[in-house]
């Protein structure tokens, strides 16, 4: 063991005693410095003092309130994303596209006789698209989740 | 049962819901996270700040992923708030000025030279890089044996009280410049 690993062992030897409350064994010259930091620093972090019972009261009912909201909005969270709740909406949504297209149709056509071959044909045209816009986007949610 | 499970696995569990895993944690490290908050903070804020924590964990717990361990990551959380502190805090005046100012406010039991030397081993402790400081509060909040503290870093014994000896002096040297 050359010097420096004696000095590492003296001081470490040192803070063990200090710590455990004891004297501290005598030390090398060049550690007395540092064993007065040890001691400074033992005053200062004392593992032995504990925060207070009150504080220690207070700080756990906090966190049982904190757990119980985080956990509820969390459940909320994963409500919306069951698959077959993202299901619905994807229909939901799909459903408001054709509504929309079907009443939306008659009234930008002048002669309805003349275009309602036309406009069955455009209807079938925008709910397929809706549709498969709706189902793509559907898809591409699913694989994002997994 | 959750007394004999490791802080990794409780994390796990907490992540499923399990409040009493969660309890356990936090039971189980209480006093070492309060005692790194009080190594750097002012006496008053203390609480406040250890409470800032726990909340953090609370919220953030879904996050760990188990890469490293609990502690690390736990303990990651701890310097984080202490930087917030510090950055909230020094918008008027310097972190010294604060320590000093706040460790003689509101404690009148102590004595002045006691608080002087919280504050100046506080100033050093904040000053001295990560892997020091981490070294010093192992020993001495978590109360960790050196033994302990080279199996947990992955380090031999006399690397770690080489790098221990060398950490206190970095304090030392840091108290030389107040």
């Amino acid at each position: 063991m050359d010097k420096e690993q004696k000095l590492d062992a003296m001081l470490a030897a040192y803070t063990d005693a200090i710590l455990a409350g004891e004297e501290g064994t005598e030390m090398d010259d060049e550690l007395q410095q540092l064993g007065t930091v040890v001691g400074q620093l033992q005053r200062t972090i004392d593992p032995e003092t504990p925060p207070s019972p009150a504080f220690r009261s207070r700080l756990t009912q906090r966190l049982n309130e904190e757990w119980t909201q985080v956990h509820r909005e969390r459940r909320v969270l994963q409500f919306s994303q069951k698959r077959w709740m993202r299901m619905a909406v994807a229909v939901a949504a799909l459903l408001m596209i054709v509504v929309g297209v079907v009443l939306l149709l008659p009234e930008n056509s002048g002669n309805q006789e003349a275009t309602s071959g036309g406009e069955v044909s455009a209807v079938l045209i925008v709910a397929g698209v809706g549709m498969a816009v709706a189902l793509a986007a559907f898809f591409f949610w699913s694989q994002r989740r997994h | 049962m959750y007394s004999d499970a490791t802080d990794e696995q409780l994390a796990r569990q907490a992540q499923q819901g399990d409040r009493e895993a969660f309890l356990t944690l936090y039971n189980r490290y209480l006093n070492k996270v309060y005692n790194r908050v009080r190594s750097r903070i002012p006496s008053p804020d203390v609480d406040d700040v250890t409470q800032e924590i726990f909340i953090a964990v609370v919220r953030s717990i879904e996050r760990f992923e188990g890469k490293s361990r609990f502690n690390t990551w736990l303990y990651t959380i701890v310097s984080r708030h202490i930087a917030d502190f510090y950055r909230r805090r020094s918008r008027g005046s310097s972190d010294s000025d604060i320590s000093l100012e706040a460790m003689t406010v509101g404690e009148p039991s102590y004595e002045h030279q006691h608080l002087d030397e919280r504050a100046i081993i506080q100033r050093a402790m904040g000053a001295v890089p990560e892997h020091y400081r981490e070294v010093i509060l192992l020993r001495f909040a978590d109360g960790m044996t050196f033994a302990e503290i080279a199996e947990h870093r992955g380090q031999s014994l006399e690397a770690v009280k080489s790098l221990y000896r060398r950490a206190i002096q970095a304090v030392r040297d840091e108290i030389g410049e107040v």
